[in-house]
């Protein structure tokens, strides 16, 4: 009866949350000019969107884009997350700072270092490879689809590695062991074993990076639109932004988002049908054991290596080349002779910037209160939806899950409309409308870490604790959440990170009251100051590496206790 | 068959550094059924998974059939996988995306067994622990005893060298336990598999064991069969920890052959078995069940006066607590001779039930 | 390469226009003088929607505080035209909450003014020129000029650019860049005929241009060395160059520009304010100012370095009222741009 009676506020702030945008998507796309306030309902922006000739020769490349971005940074992010949690491989906590850390990069600023690494004729790794090797063409060149994939590949790795982590990290490693002493290799037990025993969490990873792929528009729009390879949500970008009427094409980037919800909903079905086994798959058994890392034997050596060379390629290397060009006068081939203009100018800038102090704190408190409400409401999602018998849980988890298909364009159309139609939430134009548009956007990953990790949870925990007397909230507090706690604080971090870098959200919704950090980074990006908006990046990258460094500080401890 | 020697193993821990194994080592012929047999915490269950190759001792040598698989002078450490070896995990292990049968296949899957072949193989091993019926079920679909006979059936699938056992019966009903404990045994004299096995349950320990190594604190106390454990323990642990024991501080007066007499405040008590206790202060073991009860006054060597405080009545058995010369102990007979409270009754302590102990 | 044109014609040119425009100059200041008292009594601040950076509207706004110390104006950045004229048609719904000016190109203000959600205001009579303020609704208060964008390290003798037909010189295949969005080329149809345009814009797509989101990362990308050449904005191209970048600027006969209209909301809290500060950037004082902070300047108004720049150059665009021809023709180009070497659909 408890768990009937809570599942109600959460249906209802989610329904709040989600369905909301959804109804003035769908209402959007049926106005002439896609404004709620406009004469008259049309099926123009229908027949434009699905019957005109713009979307589909792009249909092509955005499936290349998306099913290439998924496949090579779950195959490289389950790796590294198995690496990383289940191997003896050494130096395994500075391995996943080093894994997280892009994630405090604006995926802008990510793609435009690519730029300055790979660029056919002033990209410094091409630069040094056909030094090095005496060729006379580029090896590499960005601008292309292999260059779309691969640096967006980077820009998902990090939150592939942090929603797989927590599973790994939570299965009983005995599951393991009884394979290794079988006589199975190390590579028969990942592939028999232990990829398999993860399927649920991979498979939500999937799927959330599919959509996510489907709807990102930093990456192509910085490498394949000036080669002219157009994605689906490239017209989602013109339609809004540089539309040729003079006024943002809300109805038919409305009548589209309905495609990627539909893609949402079918790949949801999908997966749900694929995991029904949910039960089956509890790995937490409640049976103590110490983790024990799987020995990689004389493989550890040349695995450390591999890591440490993705690592050079992947994070060190654009981190680097942001750095460089945050203290060059502007942006250019990074040679030897520019070294000597280096100059502290832009991060004097920024830090002299009056602004700065609003923008840090307003940041600090959207990211702290986006990254706990979205910890929080996903733990209580996800125990919701796995846990409770209640009929309208599935319908629950996929409320959670909807936003994510919703262009960021639409989801600040749809909380414009609403916090300028209900004036008494006065909210619009503040810090909260991007609180409001951060946890719905950001539940989707929420719930997908945390259902990963509840449906390995073995239900006699829980029903222990019931039976000795603890009540719903005393359960969730005393042992779901201690449980759970590596992958709520993933989320926390990943939700942090992604709130303080989130750009195209917080302009769209940009007021009176609510500069944030990456809109200051943009004032520079977009008025020509490539290095000032480096030097920025650069700033909240070592903030978030604080933060990282911070947390798994913690996590050693908590190991070592 | 199984060499252990010198293991040792220290965990760094946030109270410092903690020998979780401590200069173990052991024997095992071929076909021998040995326990480990300890409280939790005394290093028996490190011990097994470093015969495993689950963990990788700091010190130490572990030989199988010959075979050096882990010499930690020499640098040998073969994996686990190239062990040879089945075993079976106090939590089953039982792979939950995989049916029954795929389940007990594994092993000869990865051994290059084909699909029919190891399918076969696992018929017959699941056959062998009565559940043959159920292959085609998905594991996750079984009850603990059905999931515990998937385990075993797992381990044995294949013949190996050595079959380790981690308290696999420790998640069963008591009713379910026995009866594992003796399909165990059964299958272990049948395929006559070398085996290790670990428990903190000395019943069970007992009732499998060709022979038992008492552990405590990472080491080992005392090695012997059942009957040596049970009847002459050479350590007040080992006593205590196997069966019901009446433990009397003592003197040894004198060595007599194997033998000894012993001075208590029961009086002098004659031991047909004193292991290697010499001379000065020791205990006297006698377990309950063994101390006769008479009528009052009947006199002789090895007797004492006594008077019953309590009784109770266990069915077969009774348990009563009888006051000697100030002592509580605790004497067992069969129901039909039990006393009454209050009852004046003359205890004799059988000399060749009686054993000279080395002070507690 | 941009050089002044000689100093003495102008300063000419400004003592007479000055002496012309005394009488109705004294009026003038009498009605800002009225509308900066009622200004002062708005509860304010003013809300300016407008795309340049924070860093530079500060020093406009400052500008106009030294003039009006007791009007507040606060400006808000949003990212481009479509977004602000987005929100003006949103934040219609709720009057309290809507800006009271928005800065945005011609084809957004025709729409804003369509949806009668401006103010029509005698601009005239606050000191706007006719061709400062064509109709009510609206100010041209600055333009920014399209130019041929160069990197002088990459570029030089005879391969330096100098018209429209230098740009589609085949040395440039795949190697020029410019807007994602054909503004400049739909702009020339109003020059030449539609289909010496269309023609132009067709022969340059087969060059294969690399198209940017942002005329800014097209200098830079120039500056850097990336690409030689391309068809950029003037004001989009000062940063780089004030930092040392070997880049230079030609401009182009006709010059197309895209200009910046400004109007006041119809339900503008503060009206007075808001119709203060636009009279304001209208005035040379204001003109100057803001071009100094954001390098796009109003040719209408002498002795900005646009109007200097602009000097004998036949300017083309098109106005608010042709913004269903304008619109058209983009659309079409915008497709011809995407197409690049494949023929255009």
């Amino acid at each position: 009866m408890m768990r009937r009676l809570a599942l109600l506020p959460l249906g209802l702030l989610l329904a709040y949350l989600a369905v909301v945008p959804l109804i003035l998507l769908g209402l959007a796309s049926l106005k002439p000019e896609g404004f709620l306030d406009d004469e008259g309902w049309t099926f123009d922006n229908w027949r434009a969107v699905y019957l005109g000739p713009q979307l589909w020769p792009m249909l092509g490349n955005t499936l290349v884009f998306a099913l290439g971005s998924t496949a090579a940074a779950l195959l490289l992010g389950t790796l590294l997350a198995w690496l990383v949690e289940r191997t003896d491989l050494p130096g395994r906590g500075l391995v996943r700072v080093m894994i997280i850390l892009p994630l405090a990069t604006p995926p802008l600023l990510l793609a435009i270092a690519w730029v300055l690494l790979l660029s056919p004729r002033t990209g410094f790794f091409n630069f040094a490879l056909m030094g090095a090797l005496g060729l006379d063409r580029a090896p590499f060149d960005i601008f292309s689809m292999g260059g779309m994939v691969f640096v967006e590949t980077m820009v998902l790795l990090p939150s592939v590695y942090l929603m797989l982590a927590p599973a790994f990290r939570n299965m009983d490693p005995n599951l393991e062991h009884a394979a290794f002493v079988s006589g199975a290799s190390v590579w028969t037990v990942v592939t028999r074993i232990v990829l398999p025993l993860l399927r649920p969490a991979i498979l939500a990873a999937a799927v959330f990076m599919l959509i996510v792929c489907l709807v990102v528009f930093d990456v192509p729009g910085t490498i394949g639109m000036p080669v002219r390879i157009f994605v689906v949500s490239s017209l989602v970008y013109i339609w809004a932004a540089e539309s040729p009427t003079g006024l943002p094409l809300y109805g038919r980037i409305a009548a589209l988002a309905v495609l990627f919800v539909v893609v949402l909903l079918a790949l949801a079905l999908v997966y749900q049908l694929l995991s029904l086994q949910g039960q089956r798959f509890a790995t937490i058994s409640g049976k103590g054991y110490r983790p024990r890392p799987m020995p990689l034997g004389r493989w550890r050596w040349a695995a450390f290596a591999g890591v440490w060379t993705y690592f050079f390629l992947a994070t060190i290397a654009p981190l680097a080349v942001l750095l460089v060009t945050s203290l060059l006068p502007f942006q250019t081939r990074i040679t030897w002779e520019v070294l000597d203009r280096l100059t502290l100018d832009h991060h004097l800038a920024f830090l002299g910037n009056p602004r700065l102090l609003t923008a840090v704190r307003n940041t600090a408190i959207i990211a702290l209160v986006s990254a706990s409400l979205v910890a929080l409401l996903s733990l209580l999602v996800s125990w919701a939806v796995v846990r409770s018998r209640a009929p309208g849980r599935r319908i629950i988890d996929l409320l959670a899950f909807l936003p994510l298909g919703i262009p960021g364009v639409m989801i600040g159309v749809g909380l414009i409309t609403v916090y300028l139609t209900f004036t008494w939430i006065p909210i619009y134009g503040t810090i909260w409308i991007l609180v409001v548009a951060y946890v719905t956007t950001f539940l989707a990953y929420g719930t997908r870490t945390t259902n990963g990790v509840l449906v390995q949870l073995h239900r006699d925990i829980e029903e222990a604790a019931s039976v000795a007397g603890a009540g719903y909230w005393t359960v969730l507090r005393r042992i779901v959440l201690p449980l759970a706690l590596p992958a709520v604080i993933a989320v926390w971090v990943w939700v942090f990170a992604h709130a303080a870098r989130e750009l195209s959200t917080a302009l769209m919704l940009h007021g009176r009251h609510n500069t944030v950090i990456s809109t200051l980074m943009w004032n520079f990006w977009s008025g020509g100051d490539g290095p000032r908006a480096a030097a920025v990046g650069v700033w909240l990258m070592l903030a978030l590496f604080l933060l990282v460094g911070l947390w798994q500080l913690l996590v050693r401890r908590q190991e070592r206790a | 068959m199984l060499e252990a020697a010198s293991l040792t193993k220290t965990y760094v821990t946030a109270q410092g550094p903690w020998r979780a194994v401590d200069d173990v080592s052991f024997r095992i012929e071929a076909g021998e059924f040995f326990t480990l047999l300890g409280p939790s915490g005394c290093g028996k269950t490190t011990t097994l998974r470093s015969i495993a190759g689950l963990e990788t001792p700091d010190e130490g040598r572990i030989a199988i059939g010959g075979q050096a698989v882990f010499d930690a002078r020499a640098g040998v450490n073969l994996p686990a996988n190239r062990r040879d070896l089945g075993m079976v995990f106090q939590s089953y292990a039982v792979w939950p995306h995989m049916s029954v049968l795929r389940n007990v296949a594994f092993p000869l899957e990865v051994h290059g067994a084909s699909r029919r072949e190891a399918a076969e193989g696992a018929r017959r091993a699941l056959d062998l622990v009565g559940l043959g019926h159920l292959a085609e079920r998905s594991a996750t679909l079984l009850s603990g005893g059905q999931q515990q006979r998937v385990a075993l059936a797992r381990a044995i699938v294949r013949p190996v060298r050595l079959l380790l056992f981690d308290e696999p019966l420790s998640n069963l009903d008591a009713e379910l336990r026995i009866q594992m404990r003796v399909e165990l045994r059964d299958l272990q004299r049948r395929l006559s598999a070398t085996s290790v096995y670990v428990t903190h349950d000395q019943e069970e320990a007992m009732a499998l064991s060709d022979r038992i190594a008492v552990m405590r604190a990472g080491r080992i106390v005392e090695v012997g069969t059942p009957d040596q454990l049970y009847l002459r323990p050479r350590h007040p642990f080992t006593a205590r920890f196997i069966g019901q024991a009446e433990l009397v501080p003592a003197d040894l007066l004198r060595r007599d052959g194997g033998g000894a007499l012993l001075r208590t405040r029961l009086g002098d008590i004659a031991c047909e078995w004193a292991g290697d206790v010499a001379p000065g202060p020791a205990s006297l073991l006698v377990r309950p069940e063994h101390i006769e009860l008479h009528p009052p006054g009947t006199d002789g060597p090895n007797t004492a006066h006594g008077r019953v405080l309590s009784v109770a009545f266990l069915g077969k058995l009774a348990d009563h607590e009888v006051d000697v010369a100030g002592l509580r102990m605790r004497v067992q007979t069969m129901s039909t001779a039990r006393r009454a409270p209050g009852t004046e009754v003359t205890l004799r302590f059988p000399p060749e039930r009686c054993v000279a102990l080395a002070p507690e | 390469m941009i050089r002044p044109t000689g100093p003495v014609p102008r300063r000419l040119f400004l003592a007479g226009a000055a002496a012309l425009a005394a009488a109705p100059a004294r009026a003038q200041n009498a009605a800002m003088e009225d509308l900066a008292r009622a200004a002062a009594r708005e509860s304010g601040p003013c809300v300016w929607y407008e795309s340049s950076p924070q860093e530079q509207t500060d020093r406009v706004i400052a500008a106009f505080n030294r003039r009006y110390p007791n009007v507040r104006v606060q400006h808000v950045r949003l990212v481009g035209g479509v977004d602000i004229a987005a929100r003006m048609v949103q934040e219609a719904r709720t009057p309290g909450q809507s800006a009271d000016i928005a800065s945005v190109s011609a084809d957004q203000i025709w729409n804003l003014n369509r949806r009668n959600l401006l103010a029509q205001v005698e601009w005239q009579r606050l000191g706007a020129s006719a061709q400062q303020a064509p109709v009510p609704f609206t100010v041209n208060i600055a333009a920014a000029a399209y130019v041929i964008v160069y990197n002088t390290a990459m570029v030089t003798g005879d391969a330096v650019p100098r018209g429209w037909d230098d740009l589609l010189n085949p040395r440039w295949q795949g190697r020029t860049g410019t807007w994602l969005i054909s503004h400049p080329f739909a702009q020339l149809t109003k020059a030449w005929d539609e289909a010496r345009a269309t023609a132009f814009t067709e022969r340059y797509a087969r060059l294969n241009p690399m198209l940017f989101r942002s005329t800014f990362t097209l200098a830079q990308q120039i500056a850097a060395g990336e690409l030689p050449i391309g068809l950029g904005l003037w004001h989009a191209s000062q940063p780089v160059i004030a930092r040392g970048a070997p880049v230079a600027l030609v401009p182009l006969e006709p010059t197309v520009t895209t200009s910046i209209w400004t109007a006041v909301a119809r339900n503008a809290p503060n009206p007075n304010s808001a119709r203060l500060f636009v009279a304001w950037l209208l005035t040379p004082e204001g003109a100057r100012a803001y071009e100094d902070a954001t390098q796009r300047g109003s040719a209408l108004v002498q002795g900005t370095r646009t109007a200097e720049m602009l000097a004998g150059k036949t300017v083309v665009e098109y106005g608010p009222e042709e913004t269903e021809v304008f619109s058209r023709n983009l659309a079409r180009f915008n497709e011809v741009l995407k197409a690049g070497g494949r023929e255009a659909g």
